[in-house]
């Protein structure tokens, strides 16, 4: 506990623009979790740590133009969002590709979260994203919209046409397989023969 | 059609305010058994979505990223009052050579340059229009290479002072300004 604990996030923000080193160490305290989160759920850990750490030092250095139009929280997104953008582009084209093709367990129960989330992966970077900041981070479309800097129509339509997908790899989970098409069963022992 | 309109509608409500608010969506979804399986498959996968994840990464991990981060945002923060200090030596340094052009001018140009007799005459001859009194000063810096560098030095110095003062902001750049100030 600390004196900003019980603060705004505005209020804290404000205080850390205004050079109180503490308040700084509080956003850090409370967002430390989620970004590091958001950013492992996209790439792999020592990458998101490295993410978040670069995340914080520029908000650090840019917290005097942090406005208070935008949450602290989409903000420190945004930042987080961009990094893991540049460390496509640096390293990995497509980290998501990288995974192994996931296909559904076959199960009678409806699917849980863990499977609901392995398949959004599949479904592409814009999908899992947009689905990620909307449930996991309970972010609104505005802020979605920010983060990602698309519409908000635009996003609206990442979350219809993900949710349909969805949807639909449910209603198919015990008969197809799910992954990506060049990773499919059939690539795979093309490959291997 | 009407119906994925309808639900279009009712998506963006559910995700506003996370509930439908409008009276004739509600009495569309209440007589509509489409529809009405559509919301219950929505708010099935809702809550199974939100349900949190367990973390992929371990208390102790974050508590040493923690750690790490302090360390760099300490340096950052000597790093951020840096910028003062070559905005200062900047400064520093075109007074200095702002003085010492001003010096050099004042030693070679004072004194009015001796014109050499034999070239005035020469430009007398072609150049009789107003204005000829300069041509002799140049005439006679040709003659002396050194003039000439030194003047060229001065003017470079001028040159290099009016673009300092021009383009320089007041308090230096801020490292790292430019690179995710803010969500614009």
């Amino acid at each position: 506990m600390n004196a900003f604990s019980a603060q705004s996030d505005q209020a804290v923000a404000r205080a850390a623009a205004a050079g109180d080193r503490a308040a700084f160490d509080e956003i850090v305290r409370r967002y430390m979790r989620p970004l590091l989160e958001f950013a492992a759920a996209k790439t792999s850990v020592p990458n998101a740590e490295d993410i978040v750490q670069e995340t914080f030092l520029r908000a650090y250095q840019n917290i005097t133009a942090y406005s208070d139009r935008y949450t602290l929280k989409s903000w420190l997104f945004t930042i987080a969002w961009r990094q893991i953008i540049s460390l496509y582009r640096k390293k990995q084209p497509d980290l998501l590709t990288d995974e192994p093709a996931w296909r559904p367990a076959e199960s009678a129960d409806p699917p849980d979260a863990e499977w609901l989330w392995a398949a959004a992966r599949t479904m592409g970077q814009d999908y899992y994203t947009v689905l990620w900041l909307r449930y996991q981070q309970q972010m609104t479309t505005d802020e979605i919209a920010q983060v990602m800097r698309k519409s908000q129509i635009g996003v609206r339509v990442l979350l219809h046409r993900a949710r349909k997908r969805l949807g639909q790899m449910i209603a198919q989970t015990t008969s197809i397989p799910i992954g990506r098409p060049r990773k499919s069963a059939a690539a795979l022992a093309e490959r291997t023969s | 059609m009407i119906c994925r309109m309808l639900q279009w509608a009712m998506e963006g409500q559910l995700d506003r305010h996370g509930a439908i608010q409008s009276p004739p969506l509600l009495r569309h979804v209440q007589h509509c058994p489409a529809c009405s399986r559509w919301l219950q498959t929505h708010q099935q996968l809702q809550r199974r979505l939100q349900h949190p994840l367990p973390s992929p990464v371990s208390p102790a991990r974050i508590s040493r990223l923690q750690a790490r981060l302090q360390q760099r945002l300490s340096e950052a923060g000597r790093i951020r009052k840096a910028p003062f200090r070559p905005a200062a030596l900047q400064s520093a340094a075109a007074v200095l050579l702002l003085g010492a052009g001003i010096g050099l001018l004042y030693v070679y140009y004072a004194p009015t340059a001796p014109v050499s007799s034999g070239a005035a005459d020469a430009l007398q001859l072609i150049t009789p229009a107003a204005g000829w009194q300069q041509i002799p000063q140049w005439a006679a810096l040709s003659e002396q290479p050194l003039r000439t560098e030194v003047s060229n030095l001065a003017a470079d110095a001028r040159r290099a002072m009016q673009f300092l003062v021009t383009c320089l902001p007041a308090g230096g750049v801020p490292a790292g300004l430019s690179e995710a100030a803010a969500p614009d």
